[in-house]
């Protein structure tokens, strides 16, 4: 292949090979049809592969968010999950995946924590490891992310990461490394941020000293979507402008070469690695682009619910109150707002259109026998813009009408079907509409559940109106109001009968009539329409579900955030819960000893009312399976056996981030350190709310005869050791046995431990296994800033092994005669 | 000069002044013979005269009362089981035990740091066995920095005496015996544990670099900006009297950069003897572009007091007292707005409080540019106009100069920098026009 690489080069022109460093569109790559040089696609993201219409476009699988895949601690099941993706990602007809997202938990107000592993560069590596296994062995290319230090969205096209280059090297580095090594990733996305004052996508230390020199990396370095800021993005590493077209690696890096200033073997360098992905990804046998399918694959389904099962943690359970027995007679409460619209990703282009979502409330009626009696309250509302209008509540969908005009006259240019009523127009999505000059119609009859008050709201950024049984009931077309005739957004408010159709028209058009920008004719390409509409809240709300708690055998509240709250984009103000729903779980569990709270929630949260709960379930975000794998856990079909990747602090103050997020004046320094996560809480010995590697199980495990191979090991020998890990419960289980490893002394500081290996064990009552685990001389090492390599001293140092980072159960000595210390 | 710096740290029952005349007393501790009176290094010297607690305790007290000394404890760090014994017994035979205790030369000195905050497990134990003994003790340290006091139940008293100079023996035995009334209050915070110290993590550095992670959290900033409870605050300081804050009066209730704020309030001293108190002026900014600490120092005075007696304290404050150095702009920065004025008697210890708000002349000097977040534009009056005329084109440009913060997808669009925003749009304005106009908005303001 590489000779027909070389050939195609030798063939190219200078502007062929500029006009291929950076996209044709949003989400492929510019064709050479003279040489027969295909289009690539790329699509997000990590959960699911939503291809390239952001609304309105075929549905997807929607997996676990990424804090749940790590929460499983089970690399098996996340090669599962890529492979499946390979396979969502070809129906979108697509060739690389924007995905793993492997960038740390450093702050719990990150907005992208979700979407991220782990506070733990090994357990992040080992997933990301396993997912671009995966999606590989599909031929579909993984684009890890981001490269590097885009730990928090707070100015994140702006902002300067100030990192230690230990700190660098064996905390935010490492996920990267280590899935260079053993995965073999085909791409690699280069942040938005600057990392200690140079912007990611033109960082040479960053993406061609140390990624490509260092780690021989072999391809292409995509930037993040609209993530270039300088022409240095040609000279600094970067492979691929995304999206396009070319704003720096165009006509720009075309004069450069011309002008000497760039040197052509640096484009051929891009352009081999760009030949090399599209032959790795099967371009060069199937060129031809595929449309989009919306494919709901049953073997996807199965494993998403397993996957979510397995990604859910048991915080608290006091006197055993779980599982719950499903044919026992009994009342339950389900309370709260994410149990009937379920929370099930957060925002961001991690955010898939997904075929369907199982709500808590449905599964748990689904699963329970008939001597129980299943009761819902809201509790209440955690919206911060008005719900998108339930597609349920319509009868037949809605069609929307477009029109080539902005004033919805003529004939209809194309109608189709809507199933969720929020658009984005962007980019080429819409062949058969200008954006720049279009109006649309969208149509339904719709039914709500019960009668009474009702919020109606609709934003867009361009005119529109509602109009309800042929009523205008919002007005955003013509609002004297405004000083240039328009709003963002409205709400309106209408009483809605049960049982009675009611009429729903919208109409858009995308460009303001009277709008006379200063600058230039615009030529805007993004335009948005939501319609939101809930039942308005009655202001006893909370009463409501106390009321139906104190008469119920047990109350289950879910609650948490949602992609409003938590989010790619921001950060998150505190650790709060949203609206009154710290309030609601008081109420409910003073009103009912049995409550039990089930969150949905990428980050920790502060969780002052635990005492007063019965059990907490940590329930992430779980993709379309939601209701299903919770209730799997709620009712003892499934064991819990997910474990924390991340530590929850008692509050935000104690995080290790505290003192310098987010920045100000441009930079924000990471003066922690090394010590992030349970690092920063074991160097202080300090208890948080629930260290790192937490989780319970409905059945208990005992550790036994930690054993190391030998008493002492030498550079370059393999490190041995095994354990017994027994089921001394009466159910089966899964035990995550975590290793980590101490330093007794060491030149330069080190944490007080460090995860070095885990294993997930399924054990059956009463059963004992023995558990194998080796470590290299790379599991002893730092990174010597000095002499610019790992180091492994001589010395000694300990195995701790036992399932959490503060639950240390079995602590065995060896001594390592490797590098003497250079002191 | 060594009394007044000197810190009583804890005083139950008030056991505090010691009387003159007890039947009988316990002096235990070397310390109390051959005192640690000075730091090691350049700060050394050969004193003219020496006093030592011993002999000024035994001129204080009368014929009538039984002294008597033990050792407690050798050089080493080691406890002496026999030097222990002895030095229980005698204290369980006395009235009243005095323990001096502290760190040895060996343990600070200029030219190394210390690799932990405890005090010999020799000084420790002694402590611990002789309260079990012996309820009415009193531990005076002798120590340049913070040490823990894994024993801090122990004793009713603690006297923080320090390295206090040559003096320093007969600076004790007029504390303890009431004949000066302590004054002095901690010019450093005394953590539970040395992991609790803001430096903790990246002290003392390596590969010779030393990072201040901290940053401006360093001292009682740290412990408040971390709710970390120290095990005495900065500024904290007992007395054999008590004190009563009033009538707190700020000057102005807004107050430009140029004006000096004047503060008056009275300290009465409410107790039977007379003394000194150490009044502390923090200030907090209540809200501030730029991340702050939250309170600082600002100005303090001690005022001494006979019993009953009432003296008015006043203050100047200057605008620096309000601003912040902003390292972006090289410059110190008064910002707008309001400040609380906190009179303490320690750093946790607000005894009244008053807001002044500031109208600042201080115009900041932001250089705009096409790679700052939106938000900044919408922030600045001068800029937040122009940009919405230009963009007016733009999609929701007015709705996030109105309500941003109700709608995630305007939270988002704030954070992204003017330039990108305008790529995402769909490249409404060329780089050009862009640099045009925010040459337009830096040459309003004057930049």
């Amino acid at each position: 292949m590489n000779a027909r690489i070389e050939e195609l080069i030798a063939q190219m022109t200078l502007e062929e090979k500029v006009s291929m460093l950076a996209g044709a569109d949003a989400w492929h790559t510019v064709p050479i049809g003279r040489l027969g040089i295909p289009s690539m696609k790329v699509t997000d993201g990590p959960a699911g592969a939503r291809g390239a219409v952001s609304s309105g476009g075929p549905a997807s699988a929607c997996f676990p968010a990424g804090v749940a895949l790590a929460a499983t601690w089970a690399p098996d099941l996340v090669e599962r999950v890529g492979q499946a993706l390979a396979e969502e990602t070809r129906a979108k007809g697509a060739h690389i995946l924007l995905a793993p997202t492997v960038n740390m938990h450093r702050s719990p107000l990150a907005g992208r924590n979700f979407e991220c592993y782990s506070e733990d560069p090994l357990l992040t590596a080992r997933m990301a490891v396993a997912y671009i296994h995966g999606l590989q062995s599909g031929r579909v290319g993984a684009c890890i992310k981001h490269f590097v230090c885009n730990d928090s969205e707070f100015e994140r096209l702006s902002i300067s990461s100030e990192v230690s280059e230990r700190a660098l090297r064996e905390i935010y580095l490492r996920p990267f490394q280590i899935a260079m090594r053993e995965a073999n990733p085909w791409a690699v996305m280069s942040s938005y941020n600057r990392v200690n004052g140079t912007y990611a996508s033109e960082n040479s230390y960053l993406l061609l000293d140390i990624l490509k020199d260092e780690w021989g990396f072999e391809g292409i370095v995509i930037s993040d979507w609209f993530g270039t800021y300088s022409p240095n993005v040609a000279q600094g590493g970067l492979d691929l402008e995304m999206p396009g077209p070319a704003r720096w690696m165009g006509e720009k890096t075309l004069a450069a070469i011309q002008q000497g200033e760039v040197g052509e073997e640096v484009i051929d360098d891009k352009v081999r690695r760009l030949l090399r992905t599209m032959h790795r990804v099967g371009l060069f046998e199937q060129p031809e682009l595929h449309p989009e399918q919306a494919i709901d694959n049953p073997e996807h389904r199965r494993l998403a619910r397993k996957v979510a099962a397995e990604g859910i943690v048991l915080l608290k359970n006091s006197d055993s109150i779980l599982p719950l027995d499903p044919d026992r007679s009994q009342s339950i409460a389900v309370i709260g707002p994410n149990a009937r619209r379920p929370s099930f990703i957060g925002g961001g282009s991690t955010r898939v259109n997904p075929h369907y979502v199982i709500s808590p409330l449905d599964a748990i009626q689904k699963r329970v026998g008939t001597p129980v009696q299943v009761d819902y309250a809201l509790g209440c509302a955690i919206h911060r813009s008005l719900p998108v209008l339930d597609t349920s509540w319509l009868r037949d969908g809605v069609t929307i009408q477009y029109f080539s005009n902005q004033d919805l006259e003529g004939e209809p240019v194309h109608a189709e079907p809507l199933d969720r009523l929020e658009m984005f127009w962007f980019g080429d999505a819409k062949p058969y509409i200008e954006l720049a000059n279009f109006s649309a119609r969208l149509t339904g009859v719709f039914e709500v559940p019960e009668s009474g008050d009702y919020e109606l709201g609709l934003s867009s950024s361009g005119r529109s109106r509602l109009f309800i049984d042929g009523e205008l009931v919002i007005d955003l077309w013509d609002d004297p109001s405004s000083r240039r005739g328009r709003e963002w957004r409205k709400r309106g408010e209408v009483t809605l009968t049960a049982g009675r159709p009611h009429r729903l028209q919208v109409e858009f058009a995308s460009k303001p009539a009277e709008s006379k920008p200063s600058l230039s004719e615009p030529d805007v390409h993004l335009y948005r329409l939501r319609v939101g509409g809930a039942p308005k809240t009655p202001p006893d709300s909370i009463q409501q579900a106390v009321a139906l708690a104190a008469k119920s055998d047990v109350a289950i509240v879910f609650a948490g955030l949602t992609d409003e709250w938590e989010s790619e984009g921001f950060d998150r103000p505190d650790m709060e819960l949203p609206g009154d729903q710290a309030q609601l779980i008081e109420q409910v569990a003073a009103a009912n000893p049995n409550t039990i709270v089930v969150l949905n929630a990428g980050s920790p949260l502060n969780l002052d009312w635990l005492d007063n709960v019965a059990a907490l379930v940590q329930a992430w975000y779980l993709g379309q399976e939601t209701g299903n794998a919770i209730a799997d856990v709620l009712f003892g079909e499934v064991n819990p056996s997910g474990k924390l990747p991340t530590t929850f602090p008692h509050r935000l103050q104690d995080n290790p981030a505290y003192i310098n997020y987010p920045g100000e004046n441009g930079q924000v320094l990471y003066g922690e350190g090394l010590f992030i996560g349970y690092r920063y809480y074991d160097k202080k010995d300090m208890a948080p709310l629930f260290p790192f590697g937490y989780g319970l199980s409905y059945t208990t495990f005992a550790y036994r005869n930690l054993k190391l191979g030998k008493p002492a090991y030498a550079a370059g020998d393999t490190i041995e050791f095994s354990v017994d890990v027994e089921n001394t419960g009466s159910r089966a289980g899964q035990e995550i046995v975590q290793v980590y490893l101490r330093d007794v002394q060491s030149r330069l500081v080190r944490p007080e431990k460090e995860l070095k290996a885990f294993a997930k064990v399924a054990l059956d009552p009463g059963e004992t296994r023995t558990i194998s685990f080796t470590l290299d001389e790379e599991a002893l090492s730092y990174y010597d800033p000095g002499s610019k390599r790992w180091i492994a001293e001589a010395g000694q140092f300990q195995l701790l092994v036992g399932g959490s980072a503060a639950d240390i159960r079995l602590v065995e000595s060896f001594d390592f005669t490797g590098e003497p210390s250079s002191e | 000069m060594a009394a007044e710096s000197m810190v009583l740290l804890k005083n139950e029952d008030g056991i505090l002044p010691l009387d003159q005349q007890p039947k009988s007393l316990a002096v235990i501790g070397r310390f109390a013979r051959s005192p640690r009176y000075q730091g090691e290094g350049s700060s050394r010297i050969n004193p003219t005269q020496l006093d030592t607690a011993y002999a000024e305790i035994s001129k204080i007290l009368g014929d009538g009362t039984e002294l008597m000394y033990a050792d407690g404890y050798s050089d080493a760090d080691e406890p002496d089981g026999e030097l222990i014994r002895e030095a229980v017994q005698m204290a369980g035979a006395a009235e009243v035990a005095v323990v001096f205790a502290g760190l040895p030369a060996a343990y600070e000195s200029e030219g190394f740091d210390r690799s932990h905050l405890d005090m010999p497990p020799s000084h420790n134990e002694l402590i611990e066995a002789v309260c079990r003994a012996q309820p009415n003790t009193v531990v005076v340290l002798s120590n340049g920095s913070a040490v823990t006091m894994p024993w801090l139940r122990g004793p009713k008293a603690i006297l923080e005496g320090w390295v206090t100079g040559q003096a320093s023996g007969g600076a004790v035995a007029d504390l303890l015996f009431g004949l000066v009334n302590p004054s002095g209050k901690l010019p450093e915070t005394f953590p539970v544990r040395l992991e609790d110290t803001p430096a903790y993590l990246n002290f003392p550095g390596e590969e010779d670099k030393v990072r201040y992670g901290e940053g401006l959290f360093v001292g009682y900033k740290y412990y408040e900006k971390k709710k970390v409870k120290p095990l005495f605050p900065f500024g904290f300081g007992l007395s054999y009297t008590t004190f009563e804050y009033s009538g707190l009066k700020l000057s102005h209730s807004t107050l430009t950069d140029k004006d000096t704020l004047q503060v008056a309030l009275k300290v009465k001293n409410t107790g039977n003897v007379a003394g000194k108190e150490v009044v502390q002026l923090y200030v907090r900014d209540v809200e501030s572009r730029l991340v702050r600490p939250e309170k600082e120092l600002k100005a303090f005075a001690k005022v001494a007091l006979e019993p009953g007696e009432e003296k008015q304290v006043r203050f100047g404050l200057s605008g620096r007292d309000f601003a912040y150095y902003d390292s972006a702009r090289k410059t110190w920065h008064i910002e707008s707005g309001d400040f609380e004025i906190l009179v303490c008697s320690s750093s946790d210890d607000v005894r009244a409080k008053a807001v002044v708000s500031i109208e600042s002349g201080q115009e900041l000097t932001t250089t705009f540019h096409p790679l700052l977040p939106l938000k900044y534009f919408l922030n600045d009056h001068v800029a937040a106009p122009i940009l919405i005329e230009a963009l007016a084109g733009l999609p929701a440009i007015e709705a996030l100069a109105s309500d941003g913060d109700a709608d995630p997808i305007l939270s988002i669009l704030k954070e992204f920098p003017i330039a990108k925003l305008v790529n995402l749009m769909g490249g409404v304005v060329s780089d050009q026009q862009l640099d045009e106009l925010v040459s337009l908005i830096n040459h309003k303001k004057g930049v």
